[in-house]
């Protein structure tokens, strides 16, 4: 800044131009119009035309791939990483936990209420039944297959008709259900498995409901 | 009724009778003089409000207590106001007022329609001053340099129209057949911005794109604004101003259109670099990479063009203030230009990414590379406007340092900063508290860098004021101040 | 290049192709996610009333100008630093509008800030005034969230309980504004909690 103030002490306080208007687009318009012979700049304006095609053909390659709109990985050594993962071996998913509660909520607090305790004179109650409690083949079976006509529950006699769930559920469900009833208001009988289920489902096949007398034997 | 003779007029432009070239200047000059000038006041305004706002950001990034009794001027709200202002503010005004000018003057013709300039150019700035209070009131919305609230965006577009409108009249009503290339650069920047803003709007706040795409639009936009708006307002008083100041033609005019279309297609994407790992396509930050890496072909005719014609005609860049001006730009887009095409490869981005880094780059790009050329425009305009001679060339001597200083000081700090802090951030588990802890010396050259620059806008200001405001001296009364310019040399080789 | 509609069809053209490659392709292809399943298995999580309340205070404070909201897998060390534990998704953000992806990290990724801090009285302290809750740091204090007032009979139970050195003269209290208890409930909602197989992460890719 110093040496300059010295070579030019009085800068000028106007800049008078250097070229008029009418000139400038002339003269510019009359070099795009003359064909000249190569020139350093064509030489490296190619060179610089070449390294970006070979950068952009391989970062192409390397990095934008298939395109795909769902994907935030771009190496291609990380995609394959997470495909791997993606395709790994499932392990298996264990067995299907069925919520009997749930289920019980669904079918059964109609009649025999959220409690248990069924309604006095129209559906027996479920609390301390030795039909709940007693042999686990009880429960299941009725459930299966449903039960109507006389029974005597605690004591009282009621005359009703219980449906068939042998269609509707599958034997884990079942077999949840019952685990339920049997564990819950302060009963605590033993609990079945779905195969047991099964085994009572093949042995009795499809059928009318049971009657009490049917199934007196599990009352010895 | 008169505006549609203004308009038929403008369209089916009748040629008026010769007189001399000196004296088809004055009266395109005349033309324009009320608009430009316009424009040209209200940038020096928002220079005046950047470089407040700037040093206030940049003193609060490293005492946050500095002004914190003032709610308004949090952070959070100060930073962003920072680069509107300095963005839609200075750069759009300073930028329209130097390519209206140029418009008119390759023209060649008296534009009529300046009320539509003035009219716009008033609702613009209005828009900028809504936009500026609405950020810091808190209506401010997250995407960058889309920060303006809702209310603002409208009218901001719409007077951009008004402004591109009169800029297409004034290229149609040309005299001259052929073009030269800064008005390819003047309409390119109108149609770019009308399109981009457009785009950006929509698809983030009329009908939102889902979730990250709306950032990933806004990274579009924001690279698009600098590369297909600023910076083509830039080229254009840079290709104009080479051979008025120097008399110098440019040298490799022949490679101008490779280097408009290629430079036009790469920054299309290129903003897209900054999204590289983000929780988006990655073949789309791809995509940005590869964009931004072909603004290398582009950079380097634009390099030989600028450097080849400044090298010609060396010694005559000291004795133009305009020219000096010029020549700082160049050297600011070159060096800006290829950190971007660096900087955006994936390798140093796992540094730089989340850094100040980007900040200072876009700095020297913005204000090194468009700020410092529409200065010298606006110093090569102004006394033809004015028929006065610049104030006090001593005063612009120091200011052009000063401005050019402060620009470099800031970029150089902010870029280091960046490096240092990337690496802490990126690179290793260093608390956050501590990793920022260690560049605060950075910051605080980059608030000295603030502090020259805001002195060197004061002085801007000051000899721009004082050039409007001081009486005519009796040789600037005369038509004569001003001589007929000589006609551009060209020997083909 | 003499006539305007050309240089006009010229930039329509580039600025059209860019726009369809990379804005209107991605997001016609990746940008219309929906939840997955529903209620309080829903990916992503459902922000509740309040947090979303304070989402409007983070956007009108400028939050996003210091902190992002993402979290990189595959460059960095996000995971390392415990910003989260997987790579964020596309899924991660689409009930969110404006997204607040943000730009710089001044101060910490807040993506999973819920999981990391659960405390909103932290919270509140931290913005009344961050040298309390982390000292050193370069975040502003946000007095204007709070209303500092005389204290009637018992005191606010919702007063700040502001330590030694910060405390305000006898008598007074300091109470959170409803804006400050809403960008606090945001904070604590910042967590994501759910796994998203695609997600890459650390324990998913062991070459990492």
């Amino acid at each position: 800044m110093q040496d300059d103030q010295q070579d030019s002490p009085q800068l000028p306080a106007i800049d008078q131009g250097h070229a008029n208007d009418e000139s400038l687009i002339r003269t510019h318009a009359r070099i795009r119009r003359t064909p000249v012979a190569a020139s350093p700049v064509t030489f490296f304006t190619s060179l610089a035309l070449i390294v970006v095609f070979v950068f952009a053909w391989f970062y192409v390659r390397r990095y934008v791939g298939d395109m795909d709109s769902q994907g935030v990985l771009s190496s291609r050594e990380e995609l394959a990483a997470m495909q791997a993962y993606i395709n790994r071996p499932k392990e298996d998913p264990g067995p299907v936990v069925v919520d009997g509660a749930a289920l019980y909520a669904q079918q059964c607090v109609a009649c025999h209420q959220a409690t248990g305790q069924g309604l006095a004179g129209a559906f027996p109650p479920l609390v301390g039944s030795e039909w709940v409690t007693g042999d686990p083949n009880l429960p299941i079976k009725v459930l299966l297959s449903g039960l109507s006509g006389e029974i005597v529950v605690k004591g009282n006699t009621y005359n009703g008709a219980m449906p068939a769930f042998g269609s509707v559920w599958n034997d884990a469900e079942i077999a949840a259900v019952v685990n339920y009833i049997r564990t819950s208001w302060g009963n605590e009988a033993s609990e079945v498995a779905p195969e047991e289920v099964a085994a009572i489902r093949a042995d009795t096949g499809s059928r009318s409901p049971w009657t009490a007398a049917e199934l007196s034997e599990y009352f010895e | 009724m008169r505006f549609i003779c203004n308009l038929c007029s403008s369209l089916f432009p009748s040629l008026e009778g010769g007189g001399s070239q000196r004296e088809r200047e004055l009266g395109i000059d005349a033309s324009t003089r009320f608009a430009t000038l316009g424009t040209i006041k209200a940038s020096v305004f928002w220079l005046l409000v950047a470089s407040l706002l700037g040093l206030i950001s940049s003193i609060k990034l490293h005492s946050p207590s500095y002004l914190a009794e003032f709610s308004c001027l949090s952070y959070g709200k100060v930073y962003p106001a920072f680069w509107n202002v300095l963005v839609y503010g200075w750069l759009f005004n300073a930028g329209l007022a130097c390519v209206c000018w140029i418009s008119a003057r390759l023209a060649g013709r008296p534009i009529g329609n300046s009320y539509l300039l003035t009219i716009a150019g008033g609702a613009w700035n209005f828009a900028v001053i809504v936009g500026l209070v609405g950020i810091l009131v808190g209506d401010q919305r997250p995407f960058r340099l889309l920060e303006f609230p809702s209310y603002a965006a409208p009218l901001l577009f719409v007077s951009f129209l008004g402004m591109g409108i009169w800029i297409l009249l004034a290229f149609k009503a040309r005299a001259y057949r052929s073009t030269f290339v800064s008005q390819w650069y003047v309409l390119a920047a109108v149609f770019s911005f009308v399109w981009i803003y457009m785009i950006a709007q929509v698809m983030i706040f009329l009908v939102p794109a889902q979730g990250v795409f709306q950032s990933v639009v806004a990274s579009w936009f924001f690279g698009n604004l600098s590369g297909l708006v600023i910076a083509p307002l830039a080229f254009a008083t840079l290709y104009y101003l080479i051979p008025k100041t120097l008399g110098q033609h440019i040298v490799g005019y022949r490679q101008s259109g490779i280097a408009f279309w290629t430079w036009l297609a790469a920054s299309s994407c290129s903003g897209l670099a900054a999204l590289v790992n983000g929780p988006f396509p990655a073949w789309v930050a791809s995509v940005g990479v590869i964009a931004s890496f072909a603004l290398f072909l582009p950079v380097s005719i634009f390099g030989m063009q600028f450097v080849s014609s400044l090298l010609s005609s060396f010694s005559k860049i000291w004795d133009s203030l305009s020219a000096r001006f010029v020549a700082y730009s160049v050297v600011a887009f070159l060096v800006a230009s290829l950190l971007i095409v660096f900087g955006s490869l994936r390798g140093p981005q796992e540094t730089l990414q989340f850094t100040q880094f980007e900040n200072g780059l876009r700095f020297l790009f913005l204000a090194g590379f468009g700020g410092m050329a529409f200065m010298g425009g606006s110093y090569f305009i102004l006394p033809r406007l004015l028929n006065k001679e610049l104030p006090s060339s001593g005063l612009i001597d120091v200011q052009f340092w000063i401005q050019g200083l402060g620009i470099f000081v800031i970029a150089a700090s902010l870029i280091s900063a960046g490096s240092a802090h990337g690496a802490l951030l990126n690179g290793s588990e260093v608390d956050t508290v501590q990793a920022l802890a260690s560049v605060q010396p950075y910051f605080f050259i980059a608030t000295l860098g603030f502090v020259f620059f805001l002195s060197g806008s004061l002085m801007y200001a000051v000899s721009f004021f004082w050039m409007l405001l001081s009486s005519r001296s009796e040789k600037e009364k005369s038509a004569e101040l001003l001589k007929s310019a000589p006609e551009l040399e060209y020997t083909p080789s | 290049m003499n006539r305007g509609p050309f240089i006009f069809l010229g930039v329509f053209v580039i600025v059209s192709l860019s726009w369809a490659l990379t804005l209107v392709k991605p997001i016609s292809e990746g940008g219309q996610l929906r939840p997955v399943g529903s209620g309080d298995a829903r990916v992503p999580t459902v922000m509740t009333g309040g947090a979303a309340l304070g989402r409007e205070t983070y956007q009108e404070l400028g939050c996003v100008v210091c902190h992002t909201q993402q979290v990189r897998f595959a460059a960095g060390n996000d995971i390392a630093r415990g910003w989260g534990d997987r790579q964020t998704l596309p899924l991660d953000y689409i009930d969110q509008s404006p997204v607040f992806t943000g730009a710089f990290r001044i101060g910490p990724d807040l993506t999973n800030v819920g999981a990391r801090r659960d405390d909103a009285a932290w919270h509140l302290l931290h913005f009344y005034n961050p040298q309390i809750a982390s000292p050193g740091s370069n975040m502003p204090a946000y007095p204007q969230l709070f209303e500092k007032r005389p204290i009637v009979g018992e005191g606010s139970s919702r007063a700040l309980d502001l330590p030694e050195g910060f405390a305000v003269q006898e008598g007074y209290e300091v109470v959170p504004t409803r804006k400050a208890e809403a960008l606090a409930a945001y904070m604590l909602s910042l967590k994501i909690q759910y796994d998203i197989e695609e997600a890459p992460s650390p324990e998913k890719l062991s070459l990492k």
